[in-house]
């Protein structure tokens, strides 16, 4: 799967998850989402798994600082797991 | 080490094992009172004393941490805790060093975390603001013993006993009494079931905290609790709604389903007190299904 088509996905979880019209960067970062918080970040996280079929090591997803690093992670484990 | 030291050797040591909670830990510190910082600063120079180092707190603390994160992302993907009874949470209960994580981090978040923070605070002023004088105080699940000793240093009650099933909560509510209050109350704590605990007497003041979420039927508690009442008794009660933990077996899923069990009891919120996480309303969590904490003063009625 491209990067781009990682990020569109990523924006539709957004949507869904903060449950607005919401339209995320790959330097977008906690500070620039009003409700994104700890508890918000674990119900991305498991989004983004069930979207994309893979398991994140829950120590690589607490030190995600942007959108830009969420991809990158995605990306990554796609590829570990043979996604 | 100096008081004003410990604490911020104890956030340094937390920001250099996790870099993530420093800002948080830096910021619970600022939201706490006076007497709360000094509660705090005395919690650690106890620990310190039982051959605790500040390093070994802190990972205790983030392991503690850790456990929420890994069961709040069990609840986000099932809407459910992850065990359902004491068969299999047992294996947690005998497990000493789940035990001594939870029970450090618990006492410690009680004055730095906002949610546990705003029930202590409930509880202290209650005890302050206490009618009750003479007579015994009962509590059921000391665990820590925050409670336990701020109910001692507060009320004017003869007697103070404690009673848990974890001998791990026992031995160090017992300690941090001792070293807190030493020989100028009458305390005691038992490693014992509270269904097999049997008093003739009945109790003046009666406190759960944290409890019911851990059981598998709760209404058998709070009866037991009307039982051992004297009939203007203090009781006091908080417990957790959509709150995923390794150990909280019984969900609670709004306060209406509490609510309900008091009534089936005859317990009648005399007060109570409704709270979440920094940051975020009530209204929001109660949508989300994010950690609620709630806090009550009840009455015994008639049966």
């Amino acid at each position: 799967m491209r990067r781009e088509e990682v990020k569109e996905k990523v924006q539709n979880i957004f949507k869904e998850v903060f449950d607005e019209d919401l339209m995320v960067e790959e330097d977008t970062t906690a500070d620039d989402v009003e409700d994104w918080d700890s508890f918000e970040h674990i119900n991305l996280v498991v989004a983004m798994e069930k979207e994309f079929g893979v398991k994140f090591p829950m120590k690589k997803v607490v030190v995600l600082n942007n959108v830009g690093e969420m991809i990158d992670l995605i990306l990554e484990t796609m590829q570990e797991m043979g996604v | 080490m100096e008081e004003s030291k410990i604490v911020e050797s104890f956030f340094h040591t937390i920001g250099e094992i996790e870099p993530l909670q420093r800002k948080k830990a830096e910021s619970y510190f600022q939201a706490m009172s006076q007497e709360e910082k000094t509660k705090l600063v005395r919690r650690i120079s106890f620990f310190l004393l039982e051959e605790e180092t500040i390093k070994s707190l802190a990972e205790s603390y983030i392991a503690f941490c850790d456990y929420f994160v890994n069961e709040r992302y069990h609840f986000a993907k099932t809407g459910t805790y992850r065990y359902h009874s004491l068969e299999e949470t047992q294996i947690l209960y005998e497990d000493h060093d789940y035990m001594h994580n939870c029970m450090i981090g618990l006492c410690l978040a009680s004055y730095m975390w906002q949610i546990q923070r705003d029930i202590m605070r409930f509880f202290v002023e209650a005890c302050k603001q206490a009618e009750q004088r003479n007579g015994r105080y009962l509590e059921i699940g000391v665990g820590h013993g925050e409670y336990f000793v701020s109910a001692i240093e507060n009320m004017e009650f003869d007697q103070y006993i404690g009673v848990d099933i974890s001998m791990t909560s026992v031995k160090m509510t017992e300690k941090y009494a001792d070293y807190v209050i030493g020989e100028k109350k009458d305390f005691t704590v038992l490693h014992k079931d509270f269904f097999d605990y049997n008093s003739d007497e009945t109790f003046q003041g009666i406190v759960m905290g944290e409890v019911l979420e851990h059981v598998e039927e709760p209404l058998k508690f709070l009866k037991k609790i009307h039982e051992l009442a004297d009939k203007d008794a203090f009781i006091f009660l908080s417990t957790a709604i959509n709150s995923p933990y390794p150990d909280h077996i019984y969900h609670f899923h709004n306060v209406e389903e509490i609510y309900e069990l008091f009534r089936q009891s005859h317990l009648r919120v005399k007060k109570e007190i409704c709270t979440t996480a920094e940051g975020i309303s009530l209204e929001r969590a109660a949508k989300k299904k994010y950690d609620i904490m709630v806090g009550f003063i009840l009455e015994k009625e008639s049966n």
